[in-house]
């Protein structure tokens, strides 16, 4: 799919057009399935996540304000509610502290992945759009409406702070 | 330090390739989402399910403006009047009502929880009422959606189908709409007293509950019995009657059950005055009662009840028919195949899990039409659609897409056109004995 392909669909499901949705919204499932999966360490969690994420999305679509940065608007909504997800989580595994052995393996598969979702969250979104989803820091800037050397800056900082959690282990 | 920075980005993104991907419980994530966003939207919709009643939403066309903008914007200025004059500019009829001075002011106000509702007023007749309403609160309200909503009658549910709708692009506090009420049955205005109950479904489940009576005394509504045949390249049709009350005119067709052909609507009905002025259909509001499927229909049109003409003449054309046999299409879900579809010219069909999708040629500009109508399937039971999408490619085509629900539902599915422009020829007129 071409990304004019991919706007010109945007376009339709922000119509209403509901076939053009799921089309769009299958075009963006990898991305999606692997930012949740990355933050939230288990399926569940992250089609749970992915789902919800679907629906705001749907329900919003009419104030995406610039088609090309469709899947930008849609890995931004998923991180909110990614991270209002964990926070939850967070609270109950204060209250019962439970050792959960099965996804130990999986922690250190995803050590780097793991460390990032500790970022605060516009940091992470810097990281998850400029790495993963393959955007130039000018397009960014231009999303968030900061000038180019901001994003320069704020990704230098970001990375710095990765790296001190690597260094020291923990955060 | 670049050289480290780059390795470790590698290895994230290869870190998150290397997680698999559930692709079927996605996609039935995604389905799940749809209808979870289409029963919300359904819920704003509420109807009364004994009476068939098809509301033809949002139908964003302004056939022309009857008022000027200038007086608009002075009547809007009068309490009360904002929600109505949308109104007025697509409803002769409501118009008429406000001139001789149907209308009764309420202005009813409650505040609770930080929410301000006003029941402006009310226009009412044996067939329904029209309720004003504005409503603001100190923050944005435009996905504030209402959870239970009923009109009492001396303490009692009335059976009434109320619908509302409002949609804003922007952020806004106040919403001036109207609520309109349609009666399955003319109720007795003796003693009355309404109650108008509004439960909101923000944090705290605000409810208001809005106690009103009405001074002015109720028109009754005139019906005259016609049983008048006509007939269009063959197939008959029967104008059984006309009734008139403030709100809206209904006009009851019957069709023969020998036609050979189908007919499925009518796409210019109007009702003329001796001076030829026209009221036609209602735009935005409630359509029909009964359905032609079943053989006969009645249709609301504009009211011309304050008008008391000389002379008054309901013409219709451009029937919409197709031959019986042509009418609709098989589909088999399961298969996920169209096994037949009539050779009609330009009509195209497709089906993709529970969703069929149409496309056929048109020559409206700027309508909505639906083209799917009832659902059958091999044990003739009603499939139900969780409703559709139109869309329109270009200015000659409409595709829609209409997803089914399936559960429970036996292949093959019969799915009949409501909608396609096969017009039979002529345009036939009846006159109504007014007495």
């Amino acid at each position: 799919m071409s990304f004019l392909n991919e706007v010109t669909l945007v376009k339709r499901a922000m119509a209403g057009d509901e076939t053009a949705f799921l089309q769009v919204l299958q075009i963006y499932e990898n991305t999606m399935y692997r930012t949740a999966y990355a933050y939230l360490k288990n399926e569940h969690d992250a089609i749970e996540a992915v789902q919800e994420a679907t629906y705001r999305c749907l329900k919003k679509i009419h104030t995406v304000k610039e088609p090309a940065y469709f899947g930008t608007w849609l890995v931004r909504i998923l991180l909110n509610i990614c991270h209002d997800m964990r926070e939850k989580s967070m609270r109950l595994d204060l209250q019962e502290d439970i050792e959960i052995g099965d996804t130990a393996l999986n922690h250190e598969r995803f050590e780097l992945t793991d460390i990032i979702t500790r970022l605060p969250r516009e940091q992470q979104e810097l990281i998850f759009l400029k790495y993963f989803q393959d955007y130039k820091n000018q397009d960014i800037a231009a999303l968030q409406n900061i000038p180019e050397g901001t994003v320069k800056s704020r990704l230098h900082a970001a990375l710095k702070k990765l790296k001190l959690y690597f260094m020291k282990g923990e955060i | 330090m670049k050289q480290v920075e780059k390795h470790d980005y590698d290895t994230f993104v290869k870190e998150l390739e290397q997680i698999d991907i559930p692709h079927e419980q996605l996609e039935e994530s995604r389905i799940k989402s749809v209808m979870h966003f289409r029963k919300e939207k359904r819920n704003r919709q509420r109807t009364w399910k004994g009476i068939a009643v098809t509301c033809a939403l949002l139908l964003i066309f302004v056939m022309s403006i009857r008022i000027s903008p200038a007086l608009a914007s002075a009547i809007a200025k009068i309490p009360g009047f904002a929600p109505l004059v949308q109104m007025i500019t697509d409803d002769k009829g409501v118009k008429d009502i406000l001139h001789n001075n149907y209308y009764e002011e309420l202005g009813l106000s409650q505040t609770k929880n930080g929410l301000s509702f006003t029941l402006q007023g009310v226009i009412a007749d044996e067939t329904g009422m029209i309720l004003p309403y504005t409503f603001s609160a100190p923050f944005d309200v435009r996905d504030l959606e209402i959870k239970e909503i009923e009109l009492r009658l001396n303490g009692e549910v009335l059976p009434a189908g109320i619908s509302y709708s409002w949609y804003r692009a922007k952020e806004t506090s106040l919403i001036e709409e109207n609520l309109e009420a349609i009666f399955k049955d003319p109720i007795n205005y003796d003693n009355a007293e309404f109650e108008l109950y509004l439960q909101f479904a923000d944090e705290k489940q605000t409810e208001f509950t809005m106690p009103f009576s009405l001074k002015k005394s109720i028109a009754k509504t005139k019906t005259y019995q016609l049983n008048e045949k006509l007939s269009f390249e063959g197939q008959h049709i029967t104008v059984k009657s006309v009734s008139i009350s403030p709100l809206r005119t209904g006009i009851t067709i019957a069709l023969d059950p020998h036609n050979d052909m189908r007919i499925l609507g009518f796409d210019d009905i109007r009702l003329l005055d001796e001076k030829g002025e026209e009221w036609t259909t209602i735009s935005n509001g409630l359509v029909s009662t009964g359905t032609l499927m079943d053989g006969e229909e009645t249709l609301f049109m504009q009211s011309n009840y304050f008008r008391e003409p000389k002379k008054l003449t309901l013409s219709i054309g451009k029937v919409k028919a197709l031959p019986k046999g042509q009418d609709f299409i098989d589909v088999d879900f399961k298969q996920m195949k169209v096994l037949s579809k009539p050779p009609l010219p330009g009509l195209e069909v497709q089906v993709n899990k529970q969703m069929v999708t149409i496309n056929v040629p048109t020559s409206y500009k700027n309508k909505n039409i639906s083209l799917l109508g009832t659902a059958i399937d091999a044990n003739g039971e009603t499939v139900y659609s969780n409703s559709g999408s139109h869309y329109r490619p270009d200015e000659y085509v409409i595709e829609q897409t209409e997803t089914y629900d399936l559960i429970g539902v036996v292949n093959p599915v019969r799915i009949y056109f409501s909608h396609y422009e096969n017009l039979l020829e002529g345009t036939q007129t009846v006159e109504i004995p007014l007495k």
